[in-house]
């Protein structure tokens, strides 16, 4: 990843949001939240660079937070890919 | 959190911030080696806050006295309240316990109250409410 380190980045997924620039498309990825009843969830969400266009692209439900964390990363959810074929394309930013 | 690493409760916390000025009494940090975050524990300080690159309130962490984050006010876009193009003020609360992935349980986004807001606004950097 660009201006951020990756194991940091997912490392903090449990309670850090993170917003990268891939593609020239924004990426929020929002911190593990869990509930009164103990369940967990986390979504990506992809939106212009102007803050048109914001559509979900990857959300779960889970009582384990470490599943709800993880369990994006292989998916193919980034133009067609997953996250580590793209992390290093990646930049991360102040949002 | 200047020059050297120091340790809270036992843990080193690695010097990986630098201070780049104050609100009042409250030190804003900013990351280095690729942290954009506040760190999840602190040396001696009660609270950080973070700014964004234009120089707007982003977020407050404050800790307990064992020096563990408690409670974040953020301020950003939150899906989950609604607000996907505008931020938002909002706030999360922090448990710990070994029965939680690395240790901390971190609760859902709820709407600032007002009560916190009147207690935190004086660091609202560039907010307008």
């Amino acid at each position: 990843m660009k201006d951020a380190n990756v194991n940091y980045f997912l490392d903090t997924l449990y309670y850090d949001n993170h917003t990268v620039i891939y593609n020239n498309k924004k990426y929020f990825f929002n911190a593990v939240g869990t509930d009164e009843n103990g369940i967990s969830r986390f979504e990506i969400y992809k939106y212009d660079l102007n803050g048109e266009n914001f559509e979900i692209i990857y959300s779960i439900k889970n009582p384990d937070a470490e599943i709800c964390a993880t369990d994006f990363l292989d998916k193919k959810i980034f133009d067609g890919k997953s996250f580590w074929e793209v992390e290093s394309e990646m930049t991360e930013i102040d949002d | 959190m200047g020059g050297r690493g120091t340790f809270a409760i036992g843990n080193n916390v690695n010097y990986t911030y630098n201070t780049i000025g104050k609100i009042g009494d409250i030190k804003v940090l900013k990351g280095l080696a690729g942290k954009h975050n506040l760190p999840m524990e602190s040396h001696s300080s009660k609270m950080y806050i973070r700014l964004k690159p234009d120089g707007t309130f982003h977020e407050l962490r404050m800790y307990s006295d064992n020096h563990l984050a408690v409670l974040d006010i953020d301020y950003h876009i939150e899906p989950r309240l609604g607000t996907t193009r505008k931020p938002v003020l909002h706030y999360h609360t922090y448990e710990y316990g070994s029965q939680y992935k690395n240790g901390v349980f971190r609760h859902d986004a709820e709407i600032l109250t007002e009560k916190l807001y009147k207690q935190f606004s004086k660091y609202f950097k560039g907010i307008k409410q």
